[in-house]
């Protein structure tokens, strides 16, 4: 889907190295995409709540960020919020089974884990952009 | 043998899986066959053309607890928008063990309200129908990279 409109991200993550990893990859990878650090619930909740028109393209969501599972409740605000526009996609370090199944029944759009080598990121980064960008539609904004 | 760390989620997607194709269309049904055959042959393919036979293959899986599929393609015109749309919105309103199942729209439509009420009514990805073999073949080339190469999909059998 090529597109004239700017591809926003929003990255609710709390580890600022994941956050700077992911930017440095998409400025390599997927240049049409403009990667946005939310840290927390709060900060993201006020970023929505100060930024009302805008609509992101895609959510990339941890799921402990202040404690250990917060991300779970964010997760079916953003739903609420964004009213099933928005691919939610979970990115944790987790492979925990019951994780995976709650994020899927709190209306997660899909359950991803954080590569464990730059090789693995490089194609995490890749098929981001190829599935979620130019394979795949998503709503007009 | 353990998985190694990292790719536990290939292990778990390719075990018992199975993918269900709703789609009323004979020649793109043909089409996705034979772009399955060489994109995702290891995942046991069962197809419904309406959706009343999408929704009787849901409930005998949820009734026998097994063989629930892990992903679902579905055609939005099936034959109308609104056969499509309120089979997904059945398939989302029932008991997380097939809510939780993603669901891919496959569509001809690009139009606007069609991808707006996809979503909102719980399509997790919207794909435009290519025009040719080839273009097939590589859309699902794209869905086995993502899907079953780099999600967890729901273990559906997991928590039934």
């Amino acid at each position: 889907m090529l597109t004239q409109q700017s591809f926003d991200v929003l990255v609710v993550e709390d580890d600022q190295l994941t956050f700077e990893l992911l930017q440095r990859l998409a400025g390599q990878y997927f240049p049409e995409a403009t990667f946005i650090s939310l840290a927390s619930p709060t900060t993201t909740l006020a970023y929505l709540n100060s930024n009302p028109e805008k609509r992101p393209k895609l959510i990339l969501l941890d799921i402990a960020l202040c404690s250990d599972a917060d991300g779970f409740i964010l997760l079916q605000e953003l739903r609420t919020h964004f009213n099933g526009q928005v691919p939610i996609i979970m990115l944790t370090n987790s492979e925990n089974q019951q994780h995976v199944w709650q994020s899927y029944a709190d209306g997660a759009t899909a359950f991803t884990t954080k590569p464990s080598n730059l090789q693995d990121w490089k194609t995490y980064m890749d098929t981001l952009k190829s599935y979620w960008y130019e394979i795949n539609t998503l709503p007009a904004s | 043998m353990k998985p190694i760390q990292g790719q536990l989620h290939l292990t778990t997607n390719f075990n018992n899986a199975k993918l269900l194709v709703i789609e009323s269309n004979n020649s793109h049904w043909e089409l996705i066959q034979q772009a399955l055959k060489s994109s995702l042959h290891e995942v046991t393919c069962q197809h419904a053309a309406t959706a009343e036979e999408a929704l009787r293959l849901i409930n005998q899986w949820t009734e026998q607890e097994l063989g629930l599929p892990k992903l679902i393609i579905l055609d939005l015109y099936l034959p109308h928008q609104s056969d499509g749309l309120s089979l997904l919105q059945k398939i989302k309103s029932k008991e997380p063990a097939i809510s939780s199942i993603p669901v891919v729209i496959f569509s001809a439509s690009g139009a606007r309200s069609d991808i707006q009420s996809a979503y909102q009514s719980g399509a997790s990805a919207y794909m435009i129908k290519p025009q040719d073999a080839q273009q097939w073949t590589r859309v699902f080339t794209h869905l086995r990279q993502y899907w079953w190469e780099t999600v967890h999909l729901p273990n559906v059998n997991y928590r039934l």
